[in-house]
């Protein structure tokens, strides 16, 4: 009897010690947990459904998962869509904190479910669709730099540098759904909501002192910057000219310096190698420091921009491209005195301004760009009957345009030939490669790499 | 709708006479399998008794007799055994008894609370259901069939398996044999009383599930979606065998230009050539008499070699655009076009005058007028409209498949569950169940159709993560999977054949779809699975017969 009375009070006090025990080990786990930021509730926000879901399944989870993950791929050779999107997110429910089947299957939605239909109101319902899929993983991920900036790459490729662009950007500029297509600053935009949503990836990366997992910093960093150039550069090419799209810009350079500005010079210890120098502060740069800086500025060609955003802003350009967006729409429109009129008007702007800016005299685009332009007018007056002008309008600026670029090559390569006779070589042997400098990717001219 | 596998149509009596065939020979395989486990366990269990007793001399001796003695012993049960079939009707009284006792012992182990737990993912259902209307029912209506389907299948395996088991346990069971009631009766008693309780299960849940998908769903779904659109789908005509067809620069071909999609449900006609699809339409004239439109359904899949513009409403110059002839075949005159732009992965409903199909003897040729882009079409890719059923008697419709599984498992349960004990049996029916849903599977393997060959290859495989293409390193494993795998293929092919598909009485998609479910479907379903049944529940019997109940 007092035996048996003995080995239960034993068990009574081996119960409370261990549960004694289990509070403290539990209360230590869960500051662990919130200190490593493991916790449920600080990864994100937590969804019942999901815990129980996870709870019930065990370690089945990722059985039933791969099973999920095969029934979408069946479905969707099927152009079952619809129902695939409640199965992608039961994937999700059950791996909530995996990066990776998120980002797949936004952009399996996103961009080869809308390609698979036809007409574009449908493809820009499942961009959504794909986007908004995108938004739940952050809401489930919070303080996952990775994650939000594929939200703003979503907003900045799918609806800005489709096949449907324009169109993307008229119905999204049209959408009541405001929560959706209105970026902070209250303007419906594709490129500014994706502004906003690089601004909070950046945030987290700058928080955390950490750089992004999914690629190098600074084309992960640059792109809010990006994001307003090319807001600015749509304006014009949608037909918006003069102060606000001036203003466009340079709101663009003051964020591409405010980029230049971030990290340091200490390529082990900041995470993102400064860009941006007062001319005292380059002077003062090693040889070393003026290579790294260079090279990341390649990167991201972020003197480009800067330059870029400053002309763009000036007014001068300004009407000089209003001028030639006038005279393209009238000359598509069979309106061609007008049309002539306007490029007369714009051609010599452009020229100025190709005059001042060497970098723009050396970038392939501008040079694109003013060869289009001056072919457009020229042949627009043979058209008419006009003559030609004894100076053509990019004389002595850019070569004039080449009919094809094959032709463009056999030129090139007569030239070269022209040049280098075949010294040494028997007739029939392919030339010898170009002696001019080929960027083969390696620093040839660092100074002895810190790495 | 898409329509993969074909079924006769069960409507026609040769067709059911094959089917009573197909009854007939599960019958006997089953038979035929009990009774030979039967007989090959009384011998040896004679043969091990007179070795102990009289040396193995004497055993080898009586073998034969042993062997004779069982086979006469059970040729006599299986007279009486059919007997006691055909006398079934006239128990109808004791089933009824028994069918009432098994009720009760439901409704007592509290089986109906089970609708408390189907209340239970309904609360959360709301949160991640789409909310794009075209989706809504389409999803609602699976998501309600799995809710509905997870939840039975487990309360009926344990109703079902435990119960004869438990009897046998706490020797109630004696109370029973000891009744003049047969033991068929008994086996037949149980399997109507557990429907009974299982019916009034899934009426109640049907119930719900329509009222939930009806709160669910918005006005304009409610409007356009919440029916059943009973459809006429291409047939041969009268002195044809071919209900679609495919001309590839004027030459008839069973497929068209295939554009290397993964799926070949649809075969592509090139645009803007002589290419084109034939569709035969043959019904009763009387269908249209009183309509003035008919609605004509039509989905095309698009595949397209160059981009082109985007297909915007606005710009009829964009998008890829097909062209439907619809020719009256008794009078060519008496024929209409349409050209539409299509849209893929939806249906697009066109307008036709009822005048162009009073003969009921249609063809339909249909065309891609957009040069470089092609057009996918199957044969029940076009479709007249009949008329159209309320929606709620389709999804009662739908619910038959759902009772039929059921009544499924619940016969090889109650079967199953008379020599086996209770756990046994629900692995027994679950490995069952597993195995008519994936019936394809088991139907490829028992072919030798597989990759990775048979079982013990495969498992072979799977451990040491190798390759299905690759054969298996010569040695001792090699050797011993090709020298079983091919009785063990053998043996997974006799299973597959007595298995029924379940895969395929599926109506679910119908109902998701807005279509009615054809009666033929219905009936099929109803024949396969009650064939199924009958056999199962008589070789249940059978193996209950030699089951000694007082030990």
């Amino acid at each position: 009897m007092n035996r048996s009375r003995n080995r239960k009070i034993g068990y009574l006090l081996t119960i409370v010690v261990l549960f004694t025990l289990m509070i403290w080990v539990g209360r230590h786990l869960g500051n662990e947990q919130e200190r490593l930021q493991i916790a449920q509730k600080s990864l994100g926000k937590v969804n019942p459904v999901s815990g129980t879901a996870q709870l019930v399944l065990g370690g089945f989870r990722g059985v039933a998962v791969t099973l999920l993950w095969n029934q979408v791929q069946e479905m969707q050779l099927k152009g079952q869509y619809f129902e695939i999107e409640p199965l992608v997110e039961s994937i999700t429910l059950l791996q909530p904190h995996f990066r990776r089947p998120w980002e797949f299957q936004a952009w399996n939605i996103a961009f080869n479910i809308a390609a698979d239909w036809e007409a574009v109101k449908d493809k820009y319902y499942w961009v959504q669709r794909g986007i908004e899929f995108m938004k739940r993983a952050t809401d489930t991920n919070r303080n996952s730099a990775d994650l939000e900036w594929y939200v703003g790459y979503m907003y900045f490729t799918r609806f800005g540098q489709s096949d449907e662009k324009t169109y993307f950007r008229q119905l999204f500029r049209e959408s009541d759904d405001l929560e959706f297509v209105q970026a902070e600053n209250g303007v419906k935009d594709n490129f500014l909501k994706a502004r906003d949503w690089f601004v909070r990836a950046n945030d987290i990366c700058i928080k955390a002192n950490k750089p992004p997992q999914r690629m190098s910093p600074h084309p992960f960093m640059c792109r809010p910057a990006l994001s307003r150039s090319f807001y600015a550069d749509f304006l014009a090419q949608e037909g918006t000219f003069g102060t606000p799209t001036s203003e466009a810009w340079r709101q663009a350079y003051r964020e591409w310096v405010d980029f230049g500005l971030l990290g340091g010079t200490d390529r082990r210890q900041d995470f993102i190698y400064r860009l941006e120098y007062t001319p005292s502060e380059r002077e003062k740069l090693t040889e070393e420091q003026k290579f790294w800086r260079n090279r990341y500025q390649d990167v991201v060609r972020y003197d480009f921009w800067k330059i870029r955003c400053q002309t763009e802003a000036d007014p001068e350009l300004q009407k000089a491209r209003e001028a030639i967006f006038k005279a393209n729409d009238a000359r598509k429109n069979g309106a061609y005195a007008k049309a002539i009129t306007f490029y007369e008007e714009g051609l010599p702007l452009w020229r100025k301004i190709m005059e001042q800016n060497e970098t723009y005299r050396e970038d392939m685009l501008y040079k694109e760009d003013c060869q289009e332009m001056e072919d457009d007018y020229l042949r627009l007056l043979a058209h008419v009957g006009k003559p030609t002008p004894a100076r053509r309008p990019f004389d002595g600026i850019v070569p004039p345009m080449r009919d094809s670029l094959y032709n463009m090559m056999q030129e090139e390569a007569k030239a070269y030939r022209e040049q280098h006779p075949l010294d040494g070589q028997t007739p029939g042997e392919p030339p010898k490669a170009p002696s001019a400098p080929v960027d083969s990717g390696e620093p040839a001219k660092a100074p002895s790499s810190p790495q | 709708m898409i329509i993969e596998q074909e079924y006769p149509d069960l409507t026609q009596w040769p067709i059911l006479t094959a089917t009573a065939f197909y009854w007939v020979q599960t019958l006997l395989i089953l038979i035929f399998l009990g009774l030979g486990i039967a007989i090959f366990r009384e011998v040896l269990l004679r043969f091990l008794d007179t070795w102990t007793s009289g040396g193995i001399g004497s055993a080898l001796i009586d073998l034969p007799i042993s062997i004779l003695s069982s086979l006469l012993n059970t040729l006599r049960n299986l007279a009486v055994s059919v007997i006691e079939v055909l006398a079934l009707p006239l128990g109808i009284r004791r089933i009824w008894a028994i069918a009432r006792l098994s009720i009760q012992e439901a409704v007592r182990r509290r089986v109906l609370y089970v609708l408390l737990l189907f209340l239970v993912p309904f609360l959360f259902a709301g949160w991640y259901l789409p909310t794009a209307e075209e989706a809504q029912l389409r999803v609602l209506v699976s998501f309600t069939n799995t809710v509905m389907g997870w939840l039975l299948l487990p309360m009926v395996l344990f109703v079902a398996a435990m119960s004869i088991p438990k009897d046998l346990e706490t020797k109630t069971i004696q109370t029973i044999v000891t009744k003049p009631v047969r033991r068929l009766e008994f086996i037949v008693g149980r399997v109507i009383g557990f429907m009974f309780v299982f019916t009034f299960v899934i009426v109640i849940m049907g119930g719900v599930s329509l009222a939930f998908i009806y709160s669910q769903v918005t006005e304009k779904v409610l409007k356009d979606q919440w029916t059943a659109r009973v459809p006429i789908y291409s047939a041969p005509p009268e002195n044809g065998a071919y209900s679609f067809v495919f001309f590839k620069q004027g030459v008839p071909s069973a497929v068209g230009t295939n554009v290397g999609r993964e799926w070949t449900y649809r075969s592509h006609i090139e645009g803007d050539t002589s290419d084109e699809a034939r569709w035969f339409f043959h019904f009763d004239p009387k269908k249209f008499e009183n309509a003035d439109r008919v609605k004509v359904g039509v989905t095309f899949d698009i595949f397209k070699t160059t981009k082109g513009k985007p297909t915007l409403d606005t710009d009829d110059t964009s998008g890829v655009w097909a062209s439907l002839d619809f020719i009256d075949r008794n009078n060519p005159e008496n024929r209409i076009d349409e050209a539409f732009r299509v849209n893929n992965n939806r249906v697009t409903m066109i307008d036709i005058p009822a005048s162009v199909l009073k003969s009921g003897d249609i063809l339909v040729r249909a065309r891609c007028l957009t040069r470089n882009q092609y057009l996918g079409m199957a044969k029940h890719d076009i479709y007249l409209q009949a008329n159209e059923q309320p929606f709620e008697w389709n999804f009662a419709k739908g619910m038959v498949s759902l009772w039929l599984k059921v009544l499924f498992l619940t016969s090889v349960a109650v079967a199953a569950s008379t020599v086996l004990n209770g756990f046994v049996t629900v692995i027994f029916t679950v490995g069952v169940y597993c195995m008519g849903i994936f019936h394809n599977f088991l139907v490829q393997v028992g072919s030798g159709q597989t990759l990775g060959g048979g079982p013990i290859e495969s498992a072979i495989r799977l451990v040491s993560q190798m390759n299905q293409t690759v054969e298996l390193d010569p040695g001792f494993f090699r050797t011993v999977a090709k020298t079983f795998d091919p009785y063990l293929i053998k043996i997974v092919g006799a299973v597959s054949a007595v298995v029924p598909d379940l895969s395929t009485i599926d109506t679910a998609e119908y109902v998701a779809g807005g279509f009615d479910i054809p009666t033929w479907l219905t009936l099929r379903n109803i024949i396969l699975v009650v064939g199924y049944v009958i056999p199962v529940l008589i070789a249940g019997y059978l193996l209950f017969r030699n089951r000694e109940t007082a030990a």
